[in-house]
C-alpha cells in the first residue's frame, strides 16, 4: 500500500475544473511537483492534506481519507503556501500551542518549539511576535510548525518562496535530508533548477492534468518526439563527427570548429555514450567533456508544457 | 471528545482575543453601564437628575442599553468571527491539520468567546449596579441582589444563544454582520410589534421575558402579547444556544476552508 | 552604444485625467458590487418601503374611503427618506459597500498597489467614496424619485408640486446630504482597521449605538430626550426637516447640522491621518 495514493480524483470549484482524473501513488523519498500556475499542484496537496475533499475520485493517505481526519494529521506536517499570517503571538508560542494540539505536553511542546526554531534559524527570533517577521523568517517559521512534531509525511506548498539564496540551500538540503530519512515528502515548486537539487522523482502538471510522473531522465527517455542533444566538445570536431555521422540512430548532427563542439541528436543517447566510450578507449577520439543540455527537468518541463 | 484539547483552544483563543486592540474598543462599549451609572452619580451630586429609586435608574439603564444594544453586539461582533478570524489573520490552515477533530476545535473556540464576551459583559453590568444601588445603603442593595443574580443569569443565557445564533452565522454566511444587524436591529424590532408568533423567533422575546423589573421591549409590543414564563424562557434560550452552536459546529465540520 | 543613458526617463505619452483614474476606481469597485447577488438582494429588500408608499399614493388617489386617513403630502417623501435611514436600509447599504471598501485594500496590499499608480491618496479615496455614495442614493434618491413618478402617472394633478414646487430638489439635496454623510463616515471607519468585519462592527456600533446610549441615559436619570443631534441616526432624521423646509420651533435641525458637518470633517481627518501614513503603506 502506498503511503499517498490518488485514484481518479478530479476536483471542480464550481465551473473551473482544478484537477481532472488524477492518479497518482507516493511512496517514501522526496517527490516534487511541476508545473506553471493554475496546474493543479496547490489542489492536489490540499486534497493529500484533507483542506478539501475530491469531487469524484479517491485520496488515502496511510490508508484512510484525508479530509479532517485527526489520525492522519498526527503524523502529518504541512508547509501551506504563502499567506499573510496576522496573529499576534510569538513564534515560540504559537509553535508550542500547535504542539499542545498534538497531545505534547507543556514541557515537552516547548523544548520541541525551541529545537524546531533553532533548525530553521530563528531560535534568536524565538520571543519576537510574528507579525514583526520578514518575509523569509515567516516561511521558515512554516517550515518549522510543519516538521516541530516529526510527521512522516510532509507536505510543502512552494516552499523556497521568500527566501534568500542561504535559506534556500538550508531548506533544500533539509528537504533532501528528511526523504532520505525515509520520510514521504511532497514538494511543489515552480522553481525547476532548485527542484532537480531536492530530487530526481517528479509529477509534471499542467491544466490540472499530469502530464508525465516518476524518475526525470526515466521520463525524458520516453519522449520520441523530442530526440535528445548530446554536445561533446573536442578539439578535433571534423573527425569526431567524420566518425559518428554513419552511425544508426542518428536523427543529425553538426560541428563547430570555432567552439571545438559537435552536437548531435539521437534517440538512443545510452548507445551514444557507450560509442563514444569505445572511441576514447579506441584512441580514435580526443573528448574533453560530454553533456546532454536537454537531459533536465526544464527541458522535459519545456517539452511536455510547451512554456 | 477531549476536554483538555478543547479547553487548551478556548483558553488560546481567549488569551488572543483578551489582548487585541479590538478588545479595547469593544470594552469601551461593554463599560457604558458603568459609564452611565458614574453620570447618574455625578447628576444626583449635583442633583441635576430627578429624585427617583436608584434601582429603578439601573432597571431602566438595563432594559434600554445592556440587553437591548450591549449583550448583542458584543455577541455579533466576537462570535461572528469565529472562523473568520482565523482565515483572515492565516492560521486556520495550521489549526485544520492538527490531530484535533474539527468539532473540537470550533468547539473550543466558541467556548473562548462566550467567556471573553461574558468577561466583557457581566463585570461592568455589575459594578454598574453597584455604582448606582449601593448608595442608597447596603439593606437596599441586599433586597435587589436576586434581582440582580436574575439579570446576571438572563444574561448569560442571552450570551450563550447570541453567541450560538453568530457563530452559526459566521461559519455560513460570507457576511454574518450583515444578518447580525438586520436580525437584531431588524427582524426583533419588527417581530416584537407584530402580533401573532413570530417574536417566538427573537431572543429579545425571552431575555426580556427573564427580566425580573419589567420587559425592555417597547409598550407596543407588550400590547402584542405576553411574555413566556420564566422556565419557558430559560429553556428557550437555551435551546437556541445549543442548537445553534452544534449547527455551527457541525457545519464546520463539512465545510473546506 | 556601449554606454546606455541610465537618467531618470519620464513619461511623455498622454494620461488621462486625474478625475477619470478616480473614476477608474470606482467602475472597478462598482462592477465587483453589482456581480454579487446578495448585493443585488440587499438593494431589492431595501425598496421594499417604495413598494408601500406606492400603494399609499395608489390608495389615496383610488379609495376615496382612504382619504381621510391616507394622503399624499410633500410629507410622505420626507419620511420616506428618513424612515430609510432608521429602518436600516440606508445603514445596511453603507456597512456592506463601504466597511470593507479601504480596510480590504489594506489588508490585501491592494493599496500600496494602487499608490505605486500614478493617482493620489485623495483619487483613491473619490474612487471608494463614488461606489458607496451610489449604492446609498439607490437606496434614498432613486427610490424617492421613483415615488414621484408613481405620483404623476397615479394622480390626476400636480398638486403636491403646486404647494410645495421646490420638493424635487429638497429631495434631491437631502439624499445627496445623506449619501455624503453616510459614506465619509464609513470609509473613515474602515481605514481604521485590516478587517472589514471588525471596521463593519465599529461603524455599526458608533452608527447605532450613539443614539442608543444617549437615550438609554437620559431615561436613566429620568431627563428629557436627547438632542438629536447627539445620534447619528437622529441628527440624520432631524437635518431633514431643514431640507424639506418644515422646520418648527421643538426642532433643533441646524444643530444636527453642524453636529454632521462636524462628524463629517472628523471623519476627513481620520481619512486623511490614516491614508496619508507612512505607516498604511508599509
Amino acid at each position: 500500500m502506498s503511503v499517498i495514493a490518488l485514484e481518479a480524483v478530479s476536483r471542480w470549484y464550481g465551473n473551473v475544473l482544478g484537477l481532472s482524473r488524477v492518479s497518482l501513488e507516493f511512496e517514501p523519498g522526496v517527490t516534487a511537483l511541476l508545473g506553471p500556475n493554475g496546474a493543479g499542484k496547490s489542489t492536489l496537496l490540499k486534497l493529500v492534506t484533507g483542506l478539501l475533499r475530491p469531487s469524484a475520485g479517491t485520496v488515502s493517505v496511510l490508508g484512510e481519507a484525508p479530509f479532517a481526519n485527526p489520525t492522519i494529521y498526527a503524523r502529518l506536517g504541512l508547509v501551506p503556501e504563502e499567506e499573510e499570517f496576522r496573529a499576534r503571538v510569538s513564534a515560540v508560542d504559537w509553535l508550542e500551542y500547535l504542539l499542545r494540539l498534538h497531545g505534547f505536553g507543556e514541557a515537552d511542546a516547548a523544548a520541541r518549539a525551541r529545537k524546531a526554531l533553532s533548525e530553521v534559524g530563528l531560535d534568536s527570533a524565538a520571543e519576537t511576535r510574528v507579525t514583526t517577521f520578514s518575509r523569509g523568517m515567516k516561511q521558515r517559521l512554516r517550515i518549522a510548525q510543519a516538521v516541530a512534531h516529526d510527521p512522516d509525511i510532509l507536505v510543502f506548498d512552494e516552499p523556497l518562496t521568500g527566501l534568500d539564496p542561504v535559506g534556500r540551500r538550508d531548506v533544500i538540503d533539509s528537504i533532501r535530508r528528511w526523504g532520505s530519512q525515509g520520510k514521504t515528502v511532497l514538494v511543489s515548486s515552480h522553481i525547476l533548477h532548485e527542484v532537480e537539487l531536492m530530487t530526481r522523482e517528479v509529477v509534471l502538471m499542467n491544466a490540472g492534468k499530469v502530464m508525465a510522473s516518476g524518475n526525470i531522465h526515466e521520463i525524458r527517455r520516453l519522449m520520441e518526439a523530442h530526440p535528445h542533444r548530446i554536445l561533446i566538445t573536442t578539439p578535433d570536431p571534423k573527425r569526431l563527427a567524420t566518425r559518428l555521422i554513419d552511425q544508426d540512430g542518428l536523427h543529425s548532427i553538426s560541428f563547430s570548429e570555432e567552439r571545438s563542439q559537435v552536437e548531435l541528436e539521437t534517440q538512443e543517447p545510452d548507445r551514444f555514450y557507450a560509442l563514444l566510450t569505445e572511441l576514447v578507449l579506441d584512441d580514435a577520439a580526443t573528448i574533453h567533456e560530454i553533456s546532454s543540455p536537454d537531459d533536465n527537468l526544464e527541458a522535459v518541463f519545456h517539452y511536455l508544457v510547451g512554456k | 471528545m477531549s476536554t483538555s484539547r478543547l479547553l487548551l483552544v478556548a483558553q488560546w483563543n481567549f488569551s488572543q482575543l483578551l489582548w487585541s486592540p479590538r478588545t479595547l474598543a469593544m470594552g469601551v462599549l461593554a463599560g457604558t453601564p458603568v459609564l452611565i451609572a458614574l453620570v447618574y452619580r455625578a447628576a444626583v451630586l449635583f442633583e441635576i437628575a430627578p429624585k427617583g429609586t436608584d434601582f429603578g435608574v439601573f432597571a431602566t439603564l438595563t432594559a434600554t442599553v445592556s440587553f437591548p444594544f450591549v449583550a448583542p453586539m458584543l455577541s455579533l461582533f466576537y462570535a461572528s468571527g469565529v472562523t473568520s478570524d482565523d482565515v483572515e489573520a492565516g492560521t486556520m490552515r495550521y489549526l485544520l491539520t492538527r490531530p484535533i477533530a474539527r468539532s473540537e476545535l470550533l468547539a473550543g473556540k466558541m467556548l473562548g468567546m462566550l467567556v471573553m464576551v461574558l468577561f466583557l459583559f457581566l463585570p461592568p453590568f455589575v459594578i454598574g449596579f453597584y455604582l448606582i444601588v449601593a448608595p442608597s445603603g447596603w439593606q437596599e442593595v441586599g433586597t435587589r441582589f436576586p434581582a440582580l443574580l436574575w439579570d446576571v443569569l438572563a444574561g448569560i443565557l442571552g450570551l450563550f444563544a447570541y453567541n450560538g445564533l453568530f457563530s452559526l452565522a459566521g461559519t455560513v454566511l460570507k457576511r454574518p454582520l450583515l444578518f447580525g444587524l438586520f436580525f437584531v436591529f431588524g427582524w426583533q424590532a419588527g417581530a416584537a410589534i407584530v402580533p401573532g408568533t413570530a417574536r417566538y423567533l427573537t431572543i429579545t422575546h425571552y431575555l426580556s421575558s427573564l427580566l425580573p423589573h419589567g420587559s425592555f421591549q417597547g409598550t407596543l409590543a407588550r400590547l402584542m402579547g405576553q411574555p413566556s414564563s420564566n422556565t419557558e424562557a430559560i429553556l428557550a434560550l437555551l435551546a437556541i444556544g445549543l442548537g445553534t452552536h452544534a449547527l455551527a459546529i457541525w457545519v464546520f465540520t463539512q465545510k473546506e476552508l | 552604444m556601449p554606454l546606455h543613458d541610465l537618467s531618470y526617463q519620464r513619461f511623455e505619452g498622454g494620461r488621462t485625467e486625474q478625475l477619470a483614474r478616480s473614476l477608474a476606481i470606482a467602475r472597478m469597485t462598482t462592477s465587483l458590487l453589482l456581480k454579487r447577488r446578495s448585493f443585488l438582494l440587499l438593494l431589492c429588500a431595501c425598496w421594499i418601503p417604495v413598494i408601500a408608499r406606492a400603494a399609499q399614493i395608489y390608495v389615496a388617489r383610488y379609495v376615496p374611503q382612504a382619504s381621510e386617513f391616507v394622503t399624499v403630502t410633500a410629507r410622505l417623501w420626507q419620511e420616506f427618506l428618513t424612515q430609510q435611514v432608521e429602518y436600516l436600509p440606508v445603514l445596511l447599504v453603507a456597512l456592506y459597500a463601504g466597511a470593507g471598501a479601504i480596510s480590504t485594500d489594506l489588508s490585501s496590499g491592494a493599496f500600496v498597489a494602487y499608490l505605486s499608480k500614478p493617482i493620489s491618496r485623495f483619487d483613491y479615496f473619490l474612487g471608494k467614496a463614488i461606489p458607496v455614495f451610489l449604492a446609498i442614493l439607490v437606496v434614498t434618491l432613486v427610490p424617492a424619485l421613483a415615488l414621484f413618478g408613481v405620483y404623476l402617472s397615479v394622480a390626476n394633478d400636480f398638486g403636491v408640486l403646486e404647494t410645495a414646487p421646490l420638493l424635487p430638489l429638497s429631495v434631491i439635496a437631502y439624499s445627496l446630504w445623506i449619501g455624503l454623510y453616510f459614506t465619509v463616515f464609513v470609509l473613515a471607519i474602515s481605514c481604521l482597521s485590516r478587517s472589514g468585519r471588525v471596521a463593519g462592527a465599529g461603524f455599526v456600533a458608533l452608527a447605532l449605538g450613539s443614539g442608543i446610549v444617549l437615550s438609554g441615559m437620559m431615561a436613566a436619570l429620568r431627563l428629557p430626550s436627547p438632542p438629536a443631534s447627539l445620534s447619528m441616526i437622529g441628527a440624520t432624521i432631524d437635518s431633514a426637516h431643514v431640507f424639506f423646509g418644515n422646520v418648527s420651533s421643538g426642532d433643533t435641525p441646524y444643530l444636527s447640522i453642524v453636529a454632521m458637518t462636524s462628524l463629517m470633517l472628523l471623519s476627513a481627518f481620520v481619512l486623511r491621518r490614516r491614508l496619508g501614513s507612512a505607516e498604511v503603506a508599509s
